[in-house]
């Protein structure tokens, strides 16, 4: 080190020599650094460092992915559509569900419908929801396996999850279900 | 896009994972490096697509890197002490160990370089991308990365002096 900095030239070879090796220095300049080379012993031997450096990088082993991570990666787009077609179906049955609910025979009946229809709405509703929930589970029956731990199950759960807000009569705030 | 998806893990996995096992020095860190990556990737809208996808992984898979090492050090450093997983062993006399303990001396530099100088040396010298990856990946321009990677090259080369002789 003292050796090559104890000149202007070898400064300011130090400082040119990495562009040297790239080629990206202009015709002068790399002239220049050439005749130096010839008439330095210590900036020959840090050029050839510099040459050790990026061979030693280069022919460095680059490790390949181990084989279960690649697969558990192809695995991944199947899982996507698969809960991706399940909430239109989910959310169509919902719809349905809302839609029925409105149009119930006892929904608009006035006076008040009895405590026996409005039970019997809610356990067919019951029923109802348990479907959704079961189309679900077998939509999202594959996925946990592969991908929870990568916190991919979240939006799953929070794309299932399903709100109806189901005018209940006699009552001033709609009632929030969830499957 | 599931073909797209599958044809893109298959190209950049590879790397993706010598990227990580270079930044983090921990294979098994490394594997969820690349899972996290590609999940990304996947749920990304829009995604990135042609030329812009292997820098976008290699931007992801960095950052993720940086983030599992930082906490590494941090727990470490709480412990009162380093993590040093590729330290080598003490300079042996036997001439034939000398590539071995260059090579151990380098490893050992390269990881005590600053960022981005540490990711820019493992990427276009150990993997040899191309300048524009290598840019779009770290957001540098162009001529930055390479101003960056002479200084890079100039800092290993200085701390190895003592390896400097005919």
């Amino acid at each position: 080190m003292t050796e090559r900095h104890s000149n202007r030239d070898c400064e300011w070879f130090d400082e040119r020599l990495e562009a040297y090796l790239d080629g990206d220095l202009d015709r002068a300049d790399a002239d220049r650094v050439a005749r130096h080379l010839q008439d330095c012993a210590a900036c020959r031997r840090e050029l050839a460092l510099s040459e050790r450096i990026r061979e030693s990088l280069k022919s460095s082993a680059q490790p390949a992915c181990p084989e279960e991570v690649a697969r558990s990666l192809e695995g991944i787009p199947e899982v996507g559509p698969r809960w991706k077609r399940a909430l239109p179906f989910a959310a169509g049955i919902a719809a349905a569900l809302v839609g029925l609910a409105l149009l119930w025979p006892g929904a608009h009946r006035s006076p008040e419908p009895s405590a026996g229809e409005i039970a019997a709405a809610r356990q067919e509703l019951g029923i109802a929801l348990g479907y959704i929930a079961k189309a679900g589970r077998i939509a999202s029956r594959d996925v946990g396996s592969v991908v929870a731990r990568n916190g991919v199950m979240a939006p799953i759960r929070d794309g299932m999850k399903l709100e109806l807000n189901l005018p209940v009569p006699g009552r001033a705030r709609p009632e929030q279900v969830e499957s | 896009m599931d073909a797209d998806f599958q044809a893109t893990v298959r190209a950049h996995k590879d790397r993706i994972f010598a990227l990580a096992v270079r930044l983090t020095g921990d294979h098994a860190e490394a594997e969820d490096v690349v899972q996290e990556s590609f999940i990304k990737l996947w749920r990304q809208r829009p995604p990135p697509n042609g030329d812009s996808v292997l820098p976008w992984l290699l931007t992801v898979a960095r950052n993720a890197s940086l983030d599992r090492l930082r906490k590494r050090r941090m727990v470490a450093l709480d412990g009162g002490e380093m993590l040093n997983r590729e330290a080598g062993p003490e300079p042996q006399p036997d001439r034939r160990l000398a590539d071995e303990e260059f090579d151990a001396r380098l490893r050992r530099e390269l990881d005590g370089l600053d960022e981005p100088f540490r990711s820019l040396v493992v990427m276009r010298e150990m993997q040899g991308l191309e300048y524009a990856v290598i840019a779009e990946a770290l957001s540098l321009p162009l001529t930055q990365v390479k101003v960056y990677l002479h200084r890079a090259r100039r800092k290993l080369r200085h701390r190895l002096s003592e390896f400097a002789h005919d």
